[in-house]
């Protein structure tokens, strides 16, 4: 019967034979299919389950049909929004979906096909349900370490072994100014400066011995051309089985900490030239149904037999026509007014003696109501006879009686005579009501029973088209093959009986049916053979996933024996998970890429949770606390750090803004040992963008912190030297002058006294002498002069330089007047400075500008441009100008161009100049050519 | 009118200076007598006239060098100005510093003027004589011997 409605389907579906040959065999596939499948009518409930679903579900398969699938397993009222059946309701066509069961605590995949019968009238949808959960989790897993990546402020940079970039985040995108799409592919020497080339190869060749490299400092090229310091740490990225299989950089943008270095150095640079210029001879300074069936055919028995006791009780009312006072049925003969006679049953029927009876009737007696009793007599009148009448009686002692009566006029003696004859059918008619109960009781089971069955007829009627449809709808594969053995029963093959049209789909194998595997596939593997042979001779069924590399596939294997023993018949249910396998694979590979990354990190990295507790660690941090990762994960993070309170405000502040940067902090290794950190911290979120953590890295800046530490040390001795050299300054303004003035004076003395008496050599001697000692002198007191630009400063203060260019041409009056000179200048700003100081440096220019002249008319033109943030002044002359290659030379002290003869001074202004309008925060240079004036430029912030 | 001879107090520790004042005021225009104390502790003896002091005169002006060995010369200008019966005689403080801070304490202190040390011998010929010529000459000074 089953098979016959195959028949039919066939004709429609697409099987050419018929695949199964039993119900048995149906159920048994339907069972082993190992996605979750469900069948569902148009109201929501569930028509049948396979054994999958059910143990899904923790119950047996039955256990579910008639439940609405929403109530079941989503625990509500109506079907949830996300519900693919309503949409397949609307519209009858396949849908699938990505579904979070919070009751089967899972991620699953829904997939719905319509179902229709023969007469193409809609009957529901097959549900197929994969517990994706697994690859959820690993995608989570991986997202949030690929969100750690990407949120790491550092630079990570994945690359393969030819050094071409296969990952790129995005701080790496923000430090270099590639987008990650652009630079993907690209070699890892797009980022070095030309001078640099063979940075790479030495790299490479340590990375792939293993080795890393710590806080490697170099340079960098960004797109934009421009060079950027970098603190590289690059470690080798280890695949599952320890082989090295690319590389990880993690790039620390370090501009700030070269640029704070060059400062110091040019510190120490400028403190250093002083102490050299001032100590030419001091010298030394330095920088995430059976039961219901058999008690149905009880009931009919009953009925059954009750009915042959009511057919007697009918044939022994018969028997009472004959003898009137032996008959133990009560009778009666009377006329219209009163009984004649009555036999003894009826005395006893009616509780009154026969003598009590004849002569009266039954009106009189009150066992019938008068107006009953004339109603039967005139209907025994008009009729002759009354038949069966049923009425009720009342005994002598007030009993009610229910009496089936029957009378016929009879000529008895000549005289018309009614003989009745009545029966006490009091019992009877309360058990025959009882019956009649019972009975319809009966009836109505009955009826629901019959109902019952021909509905589970319908429903297994149906399920025979469900499994086909299920079978076209589904996507796994299912074909019964025949195992093909040798002489000594060795499975040497397999030929196809029968596939489904999933089969192409999965196996690319193409007009299977009839056909050999190994004509099929050539090369596929011998153990396929083997597992469908020993099922073939065992009978047992197996379940099993396995790869075919001929087909380049993975297939998770459901395969039963078909047939008796002699059988060599085998079905197979499979399906293609290769796409799957290849994902896990990449999601796994993915994962260890990522974590690698974050091992290979030479920086301490930790996660957080909300609650402070340590959510994960790298081996960075194993080695700087001391602890393993197993002993860390779960802890406070404040318990590994010096200050504890500092710690916990830190991540709290990471979980209030967002981020911290530079969070300073102390890390205490299990032996003690200290090591200073600077913390990057920030938060980390889910797929659906909640905060779940902190993401924290550190720094581990000790060598830096000793470099301070030098650096202070160093700045410290320079104080002191420079509190020494002040002196020496001063006291140079004495102790030098002192001997010098004496040496000087009495040689003029010597010269007053005994003039005449010497000679004219002896005259000029004297006057080299005094003429050494003067210009020694003014040595000494310019270079107090210059030391003085630092030691005897004031503080800087809004200057108005207009008052104070006045003053200096008036200084500068005579010079200015003898010279002819013409003086042009911008209207002066106010600006910071030391207003001595700026009106030397204005002096001393205009100065030499006159000084140096040509022998053209001195011009000269004091320009002022304002420039981002500071002043840019030019003094301008037509003078006799300075060779370029001398423009840095004349800024050093005592640094001459010309002979003291052309030019008189010592060759301090300048000196002077540069010293000021460097502790102003500015610059100053020249540019100039021989013969063609010069323009000194200086620099102040403004 | 007789003119006495104008005592002079020269505070100064290089004999080469005291030669080179002593060189000057010998060919003086006013009849002179310059006593020299080598340190700031003499000099002071000097003008409180004790041991071996005892017979010298009350100076009618103090040429005073700033750096002198044991008391300093701005400790002998503050002694000398803040005694009653020393501060009105003028001293001229006759240093070889330039230093501006010298030159502000020594007026706090009530210097009366201040002079640098030429190191040219006609300038410092010509400074001693406008000393002489302003302190000894022009200016009326408090008689210290009525």
């Amino acid at each position: 019967m089953i098979n016959e409605e195959f028949s039919n389907n066939e004709c429609n579906n697409k099987p050419k034979k018929n695949l199964i040959r039993s119900n048995a065999e149906w159920e048994n596939t339907f069972n082993a299919l190992h996605d979750l499948i469900a069948i569902i009518d148009v109201n929501h409930r569930i028509k049948k389950v396979n054994k999958a679903m059910a143990d899904r579900l923790n119950g047996k398969p039955e256990d579910f049909t008639g439940h609405t699938c929403f109530s079941l397993v989503h625990g509500t009222d109506l079907p949830p929004d996300f519900c693919p059946h309503s949409e397949l309701l609307e519209d009858k066509k396949y849908h699938e979906k990505e579904i979070q069961i919070e009751s089967l605590n899972g991620c699953y995949s829904v997939s719905v096909s319509p179902i229709f019968n023969n007469n193409d009238q809609f009957m529901g949808s097959v549900h197929v349900v994969k517990d994706i959960t697994e690859r959820k989790e690993l995608e989570k897993s991986n997202n949030l370490l690929a969100a750690i990546v990407e949120s790491s402020d550092n630079a990570i940079i994945g690359k393969d072994l030819n050094a071409n970039i296969t990952s790129w985040n995005k701080s790496a995108q923000k430090m270099y100014g590639y987008p990650s799409d652009e630079i993907i592919g690209k070699p890892i020497s797009i980022l070095l400066p030309t001078n640099l080339e063979n940075d790479i190869d030495q790299i490479m060749e340590k990375i792939k011995n293993g080795e890393s490299l710590k806080h490697y400092d170099t340079l960098r090229r960004r797109k934009d051309g421009s060079l950027i310091d970098v603190s590289l740490s690059v470690s080798p990225i280890v695949n599952i089985y320890g082989k090295v299989i690319g590389v990880s950089t993690i790039a620390h943008d370090i501009t700030e900490r070269k640029l704070a270095e060059k400062r110091k150095q040019e510190l120490l640079e400028s403190e250093q030239l002083l102490s050299e210029e001032l100590q030419t001879s001091n010298e030394e300074l330095q920088c995430t149904t059976e039961e219901l069936r058999v008690a149905n055919e009880e009931l009919i028995d009953q009925t059954i037999e009750l009915r042959d006791v009511n057919q007697a009780l009918s044939e022994n009312e018969e028997k009472f026509f004959k003898v009137f006072h032996a008959n133990p049925a009560p009778m009666t003969i009377s006329d219209e007014n009163k009984f004649i006679d009555v036999n003894e049953s009826y005395s006893k029927l009616t509780g009154y003696s026969r003598d009590e009876l004849i002569g009266h009737n039954t009106a009189e007696l009150n066992i019938l109501d008068v107006n009953e009793r004339e109603q039967y007599l005139n209907k025994s009148k008009e009729d002759g006879l009354i038949n069966d009448i049923e009425f009720e009686m009342n005994t002598k002692f007030n009993e009610k009686r229910i009496i089936t009566s029957s009378s016929e006029i009879i000529k008895l003696n000549g005289k018309t005579r009614f003989i009745s004859f009545n029966y006490d059918i009091t019992e009877r008619k309360q058990a025959e009501a009882e019956l009649n109960k019972y009975r319809e009781q009966l009836e109505e089971m009955v009826e629901a029973r019959t109902f019952e069955l021909e509905q589970t007829n319908n429903s297994l009627n149906q399920s025979k088209e469900h499994y086909l449809t299920l079978f076209n709808s589904i996507d796994e594969g299912f074909c019964t093959v025949e195992v093909i053995f040798d002489d000594n029963n060795n499975p040497i093959g397999y030929r196809f009986l029968e596939v489904n049209p999933a089969f192409e789909n999965q196996t690319g194998l193409f007009e299977a049916q009839g056909k050999l595997m190994r004509d099929l596939a050539p090369d596929h593997e011998e153990h396929w053979f083997e597992i469908y042979g020993k099922i073939a001779l065992t009978g047992k069924p197996m379940r099993f996933v396995n790869e075919a590399e001929a087909l380049d596939r993975w297939y998770d294997v459901y395969a039963f024996k078909l047939g008796g023993d002699e059988s060599r018949e085998v079905a197979i249910l499979f399906n293609d998970i290769t796409k799957f396998k290849k994902s896990e694979n990449a999601l796994k590979l993915s994962n260890i890429y990522n974590r690698s990354l974050l091992e290979a990190s030479l920086d301490p990295l930790v996660t957080i949770g909300p609650d402070g507790k340590i959510t994960d660690v790298n081996n960075s941090t194993e080695v700087a606390t001391g602890f393993s990762r197993d002993e860390i994960i779960g802890t406070d993070f404040s318990d590994y750090f010096t200050e504890p309170n500092k710690a916990k405000e830190g991540y709290k502040q990471v979980f209030k803004e967002g981020f911290v940067k530079d969070y300073s902090l102390e890390i205490k290794h299990k032996n003690g040992q200290l090591t200073p950190v600077l913390y990057n911290a920030s938060v980390y979120k889910d797929d659906s963008n909640n905060v779940i953590g902190v993401f924290a890295s550190a720094r581990d800046i000790t060598e830096r912190k000793e470099a301070e530490k030098v650096l202070k040390i160093r700045l410290d001795e320079l104080a002191r030297s420079n509190a020494e050299l002040e002196q020496f300054a001063y006291v140079s303004s004495h102790d030098l002058q002192e001997p010098l003035r004496m040496i000087a004076s009495y040689l003029q003395l010597l010269e007053r006294k005994y003039k005449g008496k010497l000679d004219a050599k002896a005259d000029k001697y004297i006057n080299f002498s005094v003429d050494g000692a003067t210009r020694m002198q003014n040595l000494i007191d310019d270079l107090l002069a210059f030391s003085r630009v630092t030691t005897q400063a004031d503080e800087l203060k809004p200057t108005d330089l207009e008052p104070i260019y006045t003053e200096v041409l008036s200084n500068l009056e005579v010079l200015i007047n003898e010279n002819n000179a013409i003086l042009k200048h911008d209207p002066l700003p106010i600006i910071i400075a030391d207003k001595t100081q700026i009106s030397q440096v204005f002096q001393n220019l205009i100065n030499n500008a006159i000084k140096f002249r040509s022998e053209e008319q001195p011009k000269i033109n004091i320009s002022v441009t304002e420039k981002d943030n500071q002043w840019l002044f030019a003094v301008q002359d037509n003078g006799i100008g300075i060779d370029p290659k001398h423009s840095d030379r004349i800024f050093e002290v005592f640094k001459r161009l010309h002979k003291k003869r052309d030019y008189p001074g010592t060759g301090i202004g300048l000196a002077i100049c540069k010293k000021i309008i460097e502790r102003h925060g500015g610059l100053i240079w020249v540019e100039s050519e021989l013969g063609k004036g010069s323009i000194f430029y200086f620099t102040l912030p403004k | 009118m007789d003119i006495n001879p104008v005592t002079i107090l020269l505070v100064e520790d290089n004999e080469g200076d005291v030669g080179l004042v002593e060189e000057v005021f010998e060919d003086a225009k006013i009849r002179n007598i310059l006593h020299v104390a080598e340190d700031g502790e003499e000099a002071m003896n000097f003008l409180h006239k004790k041991e071996p002091f005892t017979k010298v005169p009350t100076p009618d002006i103090i040429l005073l060098d700033l750096n002198l060995p044991q008391k300093d010369g701005r400790e002998v200008l503050e002694e000398i100005k803040t005694d009653e019966d020393l501060k009105r005689i003028p001293v001229v403080v006759l240093t070889t510093s330039k230093a501006e801070e010298d030159i502000l304490k020594s007026y706090d202190l009530h210097a009366n003027s201040y002079i640098t040390k030429p190191v040219d011998f006609d300038q410092f010929i010509k400074v001693i004589r406008s000393i002489e010529d302003f302190w000894l000459e022009v200016v009326r000074l408090p008689s210290s011997k009525k």
